[in-house]
C-alpha cells in the first residue's frame, strides 16, 4: 500500500514531467514557426538615404527565352561587397515581385557578396533561392546567368564568378546548372548576347 | 525509523521521477522529429502508383478520389454530407456505370446499391473524401469486381492478381551467379551497403513466399525479403561486394561479384563496345561497378583516358537524374528521372532498329554521379551524347554545352583537361544541334536550341546535346515515340554523313 502523500507527490511529479513536455513542444513548434518566419522574408531593399545610383541588371524573360538589359535607380552602399550585395538584391527582388518574368521562391536572396583583389566575386545566395528553385535546364541557368552578368555590367573590372549555397560548394543549382565551375564573365557576357 | 522512511521514500521518489524523466526524454524527440511520408502502393493491370496515407483519430485514411480515379475514369460528386461516386463498370467493359455512395462522417456506405460497412467513418477533409485504409478491400472488390490481395502492414495493395513472385536459382559457375526471375520487367532501386546489396521495388509489385533463404555458397550468405511502407526490399548478403545487372528485357536481374578496383578500367572499355547491349548495357555495369569502388576512380580526374574505341558509331544516352535525386516534380507522383528512363529506353530501342550501337548510362533507378557519368561516357569514347530531360513546359528545347571560361580551340587528338573536355568538341555539339532541330523541323515540332551550363555536358568528350522534353501532368506533350523516332533519325543521318557503318 503507497501512502496518500507519496500518491500525491508522484501524481505531481508526473504532471510536472507532461507539463515540461508539452512546454518544449510548444517551444519547438515556435522555434519553427520563428525560422520560417525568417526564411519567409524578402530582401531587404537598400538603404534610402543618399545619392541614387544606376544600376544595370541582366533581366531573364523565361517566356521569350531571351535577356534583357534593364536601368535601375538605387541608393548603394559605397563598399564594394556591400554595393555588390545591394545590386543582386535588387535583381532578386526583381524576380521575387509578382508578375515575375523570371519567378523565383519567396525568400530567396543574398547570403553575401565578397569581391577578392576586384577580378574575382563569390555570391553566396541564401537556401531558400536553391531550394525553392524551379528544377530544369533554362531556368537554373538564366538565374544563373543573370546573376552574374548583373554583377559583371555594375563591376566591370570582374574577369571570374563562383557561386555558392549558404556558404557551402554544391554540385548544381537544382539539378541541372553547373555550380562547380568558377564562370568567367566574358563567356558568360557572350552567350548573354546571343540571346538578347 | 522515521529517519529510514524517509530515505526510502525519497529514493522510491526519485527513482520514479527518473523513470518517468527517461520515458519522456525517449517520447519527446519522436513526437517533435518529422518522419518518413507513409504511403499506399497500388498494383493494378491498368495502373502503377502511391499514394499518401495520413493518420486520423487513430485510423489510416487515404483519398478515395485519388485511389479509385487511376483504376477508371471516376468522377466524385458531393451533395452535402453524401458523396456520390460514378465509375465505368469494369465487368461490362464501360458499356454501363457502377456506382457507390459515402457518408462523410458514417461507416454506412453503399457500392452497386448493396449497404456495406467500413472500418472507421468517412472524412471529408478539405473537400477531399478520405476512406478507412483498413478494410479497403470491402468498397474495392464489390466496386472494381475484381479480386484485391492487401498486405495492409506494408500498404501494398494488388488489384486483379498484379503480384510477382520473386524466383532465384543460384548458378555455381565461375564466377557464381545469383539469378532473379520477375515474371515481368522490373526496375527496382539498387544500394550497395557493404557486402549487401539492395533492390527496393516501390513500382513492381514483386513478394516472395521467403522472408529469409540461407544460401550456403561461399560468395553468397543469404537473401532477406521485407515489405514496409508501400516497398518490397530484396536484400542480398555476401561475403565481398556485389553487382547487379539486368538481362532478358529486365525480367532478370544477375547478381554477382563486383570486379575487383584493378580490373574496373581494363573491362569496361571492351564490354562498352557491345554492338547489340542488353537492356542493362554493360557500360551501366561499368558505371555501378564504379559506384562500388568509388576510392578506386579519381573523383575529379585530370584528364580523359583515351583508349581505342572498337565499335565504329556509338551513341550513349544519359537518362538525367535517377535514385534519390528526382530532378524536376512534373506532377506529385512523376519525376524527371521517370520520364528521361522511358524516353531513354525508347531512343535506345529506335537506334538499335537503325543498327546504330547503344549504351545507356542507366536503365534503372539508381544513382549516378556526375563524375560516374563522365567516366562512363568518356571510357566508352561515343560518337554521340545525348542527355535527356523532362519539364513542366510547353516547349522542346535542344541544349548545346556552354563552358563557364572562354577557352582557345583544343587539338582532340591531344592531352584534353578533364574538366573543358567539350571545348575540343564544341563545334560538332553545334552541328548535331542543328542536325536534331532540322530533324524535329521535318516532324512540324518546334524546338529551341540554346546554351546551356547543366552538367555533364562540360566533361564530355563527344559530339553532346542535352535533350529538355515538355511535360504534364498527362505525361509528355509530344508523344515520346515521336520524340525517340525524330531523334534516332537525325542520329541515323549523321551516321551516314560520317561514314559509319550501318
Amino acid at each position: 500500500m503507497i501512502p496518500r502523500n507519496v500518491q500525491i507527490t508522484l501524481v505531481l511529479l508526473l504532471i510536472g514531467v507532461f507539463a515540461s513536455g508539452l512546454y518544449v513542444l510548444h517551444l519547438h513548434k515556435r522555434t519553427e514557426e520563428d525560422l520560417r518566419q525568417a526564411s519567409a522574408h524578402s530582401p531587404v531593399a537598400p538603404p534610402r538615404m543618399g545619392t541614387t545610383t544606376d544600376i544595370d541588371l541582366t533581366i531573364a524573360y523565361d517566356d521569350d527565352g531571351v535577356f534583357r538589359a534593364r536601368k535601375f535607380s538605387s541608393v548603394l552602399p559605397s563598399e564594394p561587397g556591400a554595393r555588390a550585395k545591394a545590386v543582386l538584391e535588387t535583381l532578386i527582388a526583381y524576380y521575387v515581385d509578382k508578375p515575375s518574368p523570371h519567378p523565383l521562391a519567396d525568400g530567396a536572396g543574398i547570403n553575401n557578396v565578397f569581391l577578392l583583389n576586384q577580378k574575382l566575386a563569390v555570391i553566396d545566395l541564401n537556401q531558400a533561392l536553391a531550394e525553392g528553385h524551379r528544377s530544369g535546364i533554362m531556368a537554373e541557368d538564366f538565374t544563373v546567368m543573370s546573376l552574374i552578368d548583373s554583377l559583371s555590367a555594375n563591376f566591370p573590372q570582374l574577369e571570374q564568378v563562383k557561386i555558392l549555397v549558404d556558404g557551402k560548394d554544391r554540385e548544381t543549382l537544382a539539378g541541372h546548372a553547373d555550380l562547380r565551375s568558377t564562370y568567367n564573365t566574358a563567356a558568360v557576357h557572350k552567350i548573354v548576347r546571343e540571346l538578347q | 525509523m522515521a529517519v529510514s522512511m524517509r530515505t526510502n521514500l525519497l529514493r522510491q521518489l526519485l527513482t520514479a521521477f527518473f523513470c518517468l524523466s527517461l520515458i519522456a526524454y525517449q517520447l519527446l524527440p519522436v513526437a517533435a522529429s518529422s518522419s518518413e511520408p507513409e504511403r499506399l502502393s497500388i498494383y493494378a493491370p491498368q495502373a502503377r502508383y502511391n499514394l499518401p496515407v495520413v493518420d486520423l483519430d487513430g485510423h489510416l485514411y487515404v483519398g478515395a478520389f485519388e485511389l479509385i480515379e487511376p483504376l477508371g475514369a471516376a468522377a466524385l460528386k458531393v451533395e452535402g454530407p453524401r458523396w456520390k461516386l460514378r465509375m465505368p463498370d469494369p465487368k461490362t467493359q464501360g458499356r454501363t456505370e457502377v456506382e457507390a455512395e459515402f457518408h462523410a462522417g458514417s461507416t454506412a456506405a453503399r457500392v452497386r446499391g448493396s449497404g456495406i460497412s467500413l472500418s472507421a467513418p468517412a472524412r471529408d477533409e478539405n473537400h477531399r473524401l478520405l476512406l478507412p485504409l483498413h478494410g479497403i478491400g470491402s468498397v474495392l472488390i464489390p466496386l472494381l469486381g475484381t479480386n484485391i490481395v492487401f498486405h495492409e502492414a506494408a500498404r501494398r495493395l494488388f488489384v486483379a492478381g498484379t503480384a510477382e513472385i520473386i524466383s532465384s536459382d543460384l548458378r555455381q559457375s565461375d564466377p557464381p551467379a545469383l539469378m532473379l526471375h520477375f515474371p515481368g520487367a522490373v526496375n527496382p532501386k539498387i544500394d550497395s551497403e557493404g557486402n549487401s546489396l539492395k533492390l527496393s521495388f516501390t513500382r513492381d509489385p514483386v513478394i516472395s513466399f521467403t522472408e529469409n533463404r540461407l544460401l550456403n555458397d561461399k560468395l553468397f550468405n543469404s537473401t532477406t525479403f521485407a515489405e514496409d511502407n508501400g516497398t518490397a526490399t530484396l536484400t542480398v548478403h555476401a561475403s565481398a561486394p556485389l553487382l547487379a545487372t539486368f538481362a532478358d528485357a529486365g525480367k532478370t536481374i544477375v547478381i554477382a561479384a563486383a570486379p575487383t578496383p584493378a580490373s574496373v578500367t581494363a573491362s569496361a572499355p571492351v564490354t562498352t563496345a557491345t554492338a547489340a547491349p542488353a537492356p542493362q548495357t554493360a557500360l551501366e555495369s561499368a558505371s555501378q561497378t564504379n559506384a562500388s569502388y568509388g576510392s578506386s576512380l579519381p573523383s575529379s580526374p585530370q584528364a580523359a583516358e583515351r583508349l581505342p574505341r572498337t565499335a565504329s558509331f556509338l551513341v550513349v544516352i544519359d537518362p538525367a537524374h535517377g535514385g534519390s535525386d528526382t530532378g524536376a516534380r512534373i506532377t506529385p507522383s512523376v519525376h524527371e528521372k521517370d520520364i528521361t528512363l522511358s524516353m531513354g529506353r525508347r531512343l535506345r530501342q529506335e537506334l538499335q532498329a537503325r543498327h546504330i550501337a547503344v549504351t545507356m548510362l542507366r536503365d534503372s533507378d539508381t544513382n549516378l554521379s556526375f563524375d560516374q557519368r563522365e567516366i562512363a561516357t568518356n571510357l566508352a569514347r561515343p560518337t554521340v551524347f545525348i542527355s535527356l530531360h523532362a519539364e513542366p513546359a510547353t516547349t522542346l528545347r535542344i541544349y548545346t554545352p556552354a563552358l563557364p571560361a572562354a577557352l582557345a580551340t583544343i587539338d582532340r587528338n591531344s592531352f584534353i583537361p578533364w574538366q573543358t573536355a567539350q571545348a575540343a568538341f564544341a563545334g560538332d555539339s553545334k552541328s548535331l544541334a542543328s542536325t536534331v532541330s532540322g530533324s524535329f523541323a521535318k516532324q512540324e515540332i518546334t524546338a529551341q536550341v540554346l546554351p546551356a551550363f547543366t552538367q555533364p555536358l562540360r566533361s564530355i568528350a563527344a559530339p553532346a546535346i542535352a535533350i529538355e522534353v515538355p511535360a504534364s501532368s498527362s505525361g509528355t506533350r509530344i508523344p515520346q515515340d515521336k520524340i525517340a523516332r525524330t531523334l534516332a533519325d537525325a542520329i541515323a543521318a549523321r551516321k551516314v554523313r560520317s561514314g559509319g557503318l550501318q
